[in-house]
């Protein structure tokens, strides 16, 4: 081992070693590095449009530069403190309520031990992920309406119907919920694979100390995917203030506004709809910079807390 | 070591998640429009030159065939898949020696779709399109270099244009800019009923029942509703306010105000209509309406299908609705069940009996400059594009798009008046005039013609209570309703971002009033001021501005 000696020479050479030794995977990450570089990387460039008046017809870097303008202007708008608001409270809320069911999930699945109903569940609860989100937002929205489903059974338990989509302080409880039903299946997919990666010896070697199905669980299951639990929450706070457009925008309207208008839907009226793609991307720009901000926080958190982070 | 191996299965799922995002907004993303190069490019027809006199062309224009790409909504995405498929356009390329090949975008996004082109500036040869509906106008369209400057082209080249714009004053000032350029070339509305598509309805059959009479005054409207409620209707007026022409709007009219900016008729200036006490009285009566159960309790959240039901399915017995997609669909689908089902046409609301009752529909005024076609900077031959569309504006091009071919789709009688034939009006399949027409012309849709309202109504108003709701509504005074104005780039981006916000403020507001969440009386002001401070004076000032310049044209 004389890698203590590292010179730019033996770099290199240690760098060759290891790309013949291990090249193989080296070209398996080409696609996901293209994909990165096309889609990530490059349009960061267009980015510049956020300190200009970009018009449509002017050539890169040729609009006119307006420095901080577009952030002063959303940062002073009317509804720059709903907006903000909106986001976090969505999107927390769906990682508050909606982190952990997968994870009961996975936990409760481990313990099945009958094949056929373990397969039967997990097939049925991921059903909802490949349904088409506008088709999921259809159906939220014909079981909410006076005359849906939730209505006609708040009815028949005797009942006043509510109607849901127009009112305000409805909205986040529908998001959450429907979110947490449609998602739950398939997010739960990384921790049964997680839990599979347990070393069955451990359980057996419990069970001979008199472990229970809880103990095993407290002390075995759940350390034994602590970096998965770790790693998924920290990439998923990292995305706190990128909440999906899709969904909030098939599901509100003029009088859920107030609760439900976040960044990125409003992004999408300024910017698509109303062609100010200088000030969308300032907003754009403002959400992308608190998402690295947060993660950055929560990577540091995590590190003290339990010794895993992302780096 | 652990978190690593960790790490790589996250980045490995990622990369599948990444890849399948991937593969999907590809396929969005498909609008490998065929950009056709019109053929040969150097020789241009008719020498080119510009001498300030027009030319009268001589079809057809070229000796070898040409194509040119245009760009416009199919607005008729349920039958046609493409303009391509209409006949009258095959004819009009045999008589032109030029083929149109159209690219539209998919039906549901357009603005969007619209917009991204722009951006891309992969730009076909013509576009024809609301532009008075864009964010950056026709004014933005030329500033940016997309559309060339059309108006020494159309002086010289568009004579059959011209003369169809001197039939009337309004027309031609309507047509021009500020400056008195032509910009683009437009449809035309030379019969002012044909614009006022959408009013209020309200259901026959049930009025019959009940003994009541069709509503004139606010008054009325409101004993109506409550009789309707009186006898288990759930939610007497349904409406849909994702769309104006089927809102609660139609009521403004009583309290002559409006949801945006309108002609004040007692000033004859601009006025922005939800910070008038007008408007305050319209939201009184509103939530008086809301508060005994009169309108839908849902009635910011119903779309089109929804209306439909409600219309259909006894649970409400009014609404504002349109010509063509909703008498004639409901009338249909709820004949089905029930054969006495009619809906009736009712004048726009007064509030005393002898007042004018006013047009409440943002395209009533807009007799030019609705839709229009502009020749692109991507274009080749511009004299050709204005020449081919020009055509359209000629007799026979005329009677190709409102009528469709002779002997096959119309009749002419000795004195050349039109008449479709048994085979379009009465088609044996059961199709509707409307689907039967389809595939021969468009005397219903907009391009660059005049749209002839005897062969519109006759396709479009096929029951007789549309054409009777179309007369009544048409009897109104369109003296609120702006044409289409012009402001520059710089004040329609200003203009755009003052409006953004309050127009948001104003939706979101007007609806907690109505259903009172917050109080006409105590919090009017507050609002008023909130509106204030956000600028409405400045975006009401450009408007004023406007009007004022194209009173002057």
């Amino acid at each position: 081992m004389d890698s203590s000696k590292k010179t730019g020479n033996s770099l290199g050479k240690t760098l060759a070693k290891e790309f013949k030794r291990n090249w193989v995977l080296y070209v398996m990450m080409v696609p996901a590095l293209i994909y990165f570089l096309l889609y990530c990387y490059f349009p960061m460039f267009g980015l510049v449009i956020a300190f200009q008046d970009y018009r449509v017809g002017d050539p890169f870097l040729g609009g006119k530069f307006v420095g901080f303008k577009h952030f002063t202007d959303f940062f002073q708008s009317y509804y720059f403190g709903r907006l903000l608001k909106n986001t976090f409270l969505l999107s927390m809320g769906v990682l508050i309520f909606g982190y952990p069911v997968p994870l009961i999930f996975a936990l409760l699945l481990n313990e099945v031990r009958h094949l056929k109903f373990k397969k039967l569940a997990q097939t049925i609860t991921y059903l909802p992920h490949f349904i088409s989100l506008v088709v999921i937002c259809g159906l939220i929205l014909d079981f909410t309406k006076m005359d849906g489903l939730i209505n006609t059974l708040i009815k028949a338990c005797g009942g006043e119907p509510i109607p849901f989509m127009s009112k305000p302080e409805w909205f986040k409880p529908v998001y959450i919920i429907s979110d947490i039903w449609s998602s739950f299946g398939w997010n739960s997919i990384i921790f049964i694979a997680a839990l599979l990666g347990i070393d069955q010896e451990q359980y057996e070697a419990a069970s001979l100390d008199g472990a229970g199905r809880l103990k095993k669980i407290l002390y075995i299951s759940i350390p034994g995917i602590t970096p998965v639990i770790m790693t998924t929450l920290l990439m998923r706070l990292g995305r706190v203030m990128s909440l999906g457009f899709e969904k909030v925008f098939n599901l509100y309207n003029a009088s859920t506004y107030e609760t439900a208008d976040i960044i990125s839907t409003f992004v999408y009226r300024q910017g698509i709809l109303n062609a100010n793609y200088s000030s969308a991307a300032a907003i754009g720009l403002f959400n992308a910079v608190i998402n690295l901000a947060l993660v950055m926080a929560a990577n540091r958190i995590s590190k003290k807390l339990t010794e895993s982070s992302l780096w | 070591m652990k978190l690593r191996k960790t790490v790589g299965v996250m980045i490995t799922v990622s990369m599948i998640a990444g890849l399948a995002g991937c593969g999907s907004s590809g396929s969005n993303g498909a609008k490998d429009q065929s950009q056709a190069e019109g053929g040969g490019l150097q020789d241009t027809q008719a020498g080119g030159e510009f001498t300030g006199e027009p030319v009268e062309a001589s079809y057809p224009l070229t000796s070898e065939k040409k194509q040119l790409t245009v760009y416009a909504k199919n607005s008729n995405s349920s039958v046609l898949s493409s303009y391509q498929e209409i006949q009258a356009f095959e004819k009009a390329a045999e008589t032109l020696g030029v083929e149109l090949v159209w690219t539209h975008p998919v039906a549901g996004s357009e603005t969007d779709q619209y917009n991204l082109m722009i951006a891309s500036q992969e730009l076909p040869d013509i576009i024809f399109w609301d532009f008075s509906s864009t964010s950056t106008k026709l004014t933005g369209l030329i500033d940016n270099g997309s559309a060339i400057d059309m108006d020494s082209l159309i002086r010289q080249y568009a004579p059959n244009y011209l003369k169809a714009l001197e039939t009337e004053e309004e027309i031609m000032r309507q047509a021009l800019t500020d400056e008195g350029k032509f910009a683009a070339m437009y449809k035309l509305e030379p019969t002012p009923a044909r614009l006022v598509t959408a009013g209020p309805l309200m259901r026959k059959d049930l009025l019959e029942q009940y003994g009541l009479e069709v509503p004139v005054t606010i008054e009325d409207w409101y004993k109506n509703l409550k009789t309707f409620k009186e006898n288990g209707m759930q939610a007497p007026l349904t409406v849909s306010n994702s769309e104006p022409r089927t809102s609660l709007y139609f009521t403004m009219s009583a309290f002559q105000t409006y949801y945006s900016f309108y002609i004040d008729p007692d000033t004859g200036k601009i006025a922005y209509g939800p910070i008038t006490e007008n408007y305050r009285e319209w939201l009184r009566e509103m939530k008086r309406w809301y508060g005994e159960g009169l309108i839908d309790p849902e009635y910011t959240a119903t779309d089109r299908k929804t209306l439909a039901s409600n219309m259909t399915g006894g649970k409400s017995g009014a609404t504002m609705g349109l010509l063509s997609a909703t008498i004639g669909n409901l009338t249909s689908t709820a004949r089905t069940q029930n054969p006495d089902y009619e809906l009736v046409g009712c004048p726009w609301p007064v509030k005393a009996e002898g007042d004018t009752p006013y047009v409440i529909n943002y395209e009533a005024a807009v007799r030019v400059g609705g839709m229009g076609a502009v020749v692109t900077s991507s274009c080749q031959e511009p004299v050709l594009a204005v020449q081919v569309l020009d055509y359209f504006y000629s007799e026979e091009g005329q009677d190709l798009l409102n009528w469709g071919i002779e002997g096959v789709t119309y009749e002419k009688d000795g004195s050349n008046n039109k008449k479709f034939t048994d085979g379009i009006m009465k088609e044996a399949s059961g199709k509707t005039p409307s689907e039967a027409i389809a595939p021969y012309t468009i005397p219903a849709l907009g391009f660059t013609k005049m749209m002839d309202y005897d062969a519109w109504a006759a396709i479009n108003l096929s029951l007789p209570e549309q054409f009777e709701a179309n007369k009544v509504w048409a009897e109104g005074s369109t003296g609120m309703m702006l044409p289409n104005l012009e402001l520059t780039s710089e004040k329609n981006d200003e203009y755009n971002k003052i409006m953004n916000e309050i127009k948001t403020y104003v939706d979101e507001n007007q609806i907690k009033f109505i259903t009172g969440a917050l109080d006409v009386d105590s919090d009017f002001e507050k609002y008023v001021d909130q509106i204030k401070k956000m600028k409405i004076e400045t975006a009401a000032a450009y408007m004023q501005e406007a009007y004022d310049a194209y009173k002057n044209r």
